[in-house]
């Protein structure tokens, strides 16, 4: 059943997403099409061309930004009026689970943003605004070489250190969206005349936020202080790892209480409307 | 004839206040059951707990044989008092996403029963009237072939005619081995379709007697007993 939620779910969020990443990719096309031209003509025309090159590289930029904030404010209100308001009677009256509902949202919101990603990257290598700046595929790959072969110099895998990058990513990732779900669940299990849910959301998600970067500083400062302030320039890539190895395992802990928090109240404790 | 629903000593509460108190009671497959009482009696509370929506704070909830749960879901078909649709989706997908989920709905019955109500399939549910919108929930819900139906306050706000329509789309479709329990206030009107009644006050069952009964060893119709009943 989770795969016929997911299905629903991305169905319900791609018509509007699907709508912006054509928008940029729309505006990488004429970022490259008025490149050209101003690189091609001269006088009048080609300065025209020139500043509407940088008015479309502006508006995709702009859009950039735009489909991330859409791709989150869509995210929570589907959470939010799907599970926790109206919907959310058809929705717990599912012959599915409490944890099935919460993780086809984590997925569909993942999948979203690993989109927004790929639509953003795609649309900068269509535009060929990297390569106006000097930043090319070639570049690209012996930028990864040299980073692969400076760190075999200090004994490090640098193929390792990517892959625990990429994974720190994905895990940040997952904990940010189940942080909001966890505060809107919260929220939301709050009754009473006069409250108001969304504000109290907000306000846990605030209240969260910053128990995490109590944590997160408190963590990283026993780790240096642990390693002392004088680490030998040998050993600052394995240094650095070992820190972003405890941001995974602290960040991994932090998405487990948020989902069982939202998962719980959500067989214990929903509160529709 | 086996129980389709059954709670032993059911208790909800909301914090301190107490909306379900201690409530015991079965309800037989074939029989359509009222569930009557006042506004912030408890009848929607118990609809819910038996739906999933809600957790019981103390006793237990049986529907089929099974607690309350996934197996449970499977076989309850439940129309709550509120629009649950997202506005966004056609008709068509509404019909798609039930039979999706559940695998004892008749797409086909559906279908047939829209055609007669005139709701056009590519029709979104923002684009249809609150009195159409209820009604096409109600169609969905009744073309499962479940066990049990629980339907919550079905004719509240609408008009005297979509009530009958209400009424004759309940009868037509509810199968003989399931069990109906129907919520409302609206007694008069749902009186003439009920096997039994259930009759809750703050939280108590008060009666749980067949309509009948009623009628033969009171001497009063459902309606005259309730107003006898919960007088203010």
């Amino acid at each position: 059943m989770l795969d016929k939620l997911i299905k629903y779910d991305l169905k319900a969020g791609g018509r509007i997403i699907s709508v912006i990443y054509l928008f940029m990719l729309l505006c990488a096309v004429f970022v490259r099409i008025t490149g050209m031209l101003s690189n091609a003509l001269d006088g009048f025309i080609g300065n025209a061309m020139g500043y509407l090159w940088m008015f479309t590289m502006f508006i995709m930029i702009l859009s950039v930004v735009a489909v991330c904030v859409v791709t989150l404010v869509l995210i929570l209100l589907r959470y939010r009026n799907n599970l926790l308001r109206d919907e959310g009677y058809l929705m717990h009256t599912l012959p599915v689970s409490a944890v099935s509902l919460y993780f086809s949202k984590i997925i569909t919101s993942l999948i979203f943003f690993i989109g927004d990603i790929a639509v953003i990257i795609l649309s900068f290598i269509i535009s060929g605004i990297p390569a106006e700046f000097g930043f090319t595929w070639d570049s690209f790959v012996k930028m990864l070489t040299t980073f692969h072969y400076g760190a075999k110099e200090y004994g490090v895998n640098g193929t390792l250190y990517i892959i625990v990058i990429i994974v720190l990513f994905i895990i940040c990732l997952y904990e940010s969206i189940s942080q909001f779900f966890a505060s809107i669940n919260i929220g939301y299990s709050i009754s009473g005349k006069g409250v108001n849910r969304d504000l109290i959301s907000v306000a846990v998600y605030i209240a969260t936020y910053i128990i995490l970067q109590v944590v997160m500083v408190f963590a990283i400062f026993a780790t240096v202080f642990m390693h002392g302030f004088d680490v030998p320039e040998t050993e600052m890539l394995n240094y650095t790892g070992l820190l972003l190895v405890i941001t995974i395992i602290l960040m991994s802990v932090f998405s487990v209480i948020y989902s069982t928090i939202s998962i719980k109240l959500m067989q214990k404790k929903l509160n529709l409307e | 004839m086996g129980n389709i629903l059954e709670c032993h000593n059911l208790t909800k509460k909301y914090g301190s206040k107490v909306a379900l108190d201690n409530i015991s009671l079965s309800i037989n497959s074939g029989k359509i059951t009222g569930l009557l009482g006042p506004n912030g009696s408890g009848k929607t509370t118990l609809i819910k707990i038996a739906s999933g929506i809600l957790s019981a704070s103390e006793g237990e909830v049986m529907a089929g044989g099974n607690r309350i749960g996934v197996e449970s879901k499977k076989i309850v078909s439940y129309l709550p008092e509120r629009p649950y649709f997202s506005p966004g989706m056609k008709v068509s997908e509404t019909i798609k996403f039930f039979k999706d989920f559940y695998s004892d709905f008749s797409e086909d019955a559906a279908a047939e029963m829209l055609k007669s109500l005139e709701i056009k399939m590519d029709a979104r549910i923002r684009t249809l009237s609150k009195g159409n919108r209820e009604k096409v929930q109600l169609v969905l819900v009744m073309s499962r072939k479940a066990k049990l139906y629980l339907l919550d306050e079905p004719m509240g706000g609408v008009d005297p005619a979509a009530r009958d329509f209400i009424l004759k789309t309940i009868l037509m479709n509810y199968n003989e081995e399931a069990g109906v329990i129907i919520s409302t206030h609206l007694i008069s009107d749902v009186e003439k379709v009920l096997d039994d009644v259930i009759f809750i006050r703050n939280g108590k069952m008060i009666l749980h007697e067949s309509v009948d009964q009623i009628r033969s060893e009171k001497g009063k119709s459902v309606d005259a007993l309730f107003r006898e009943v919960f007088a203010c």
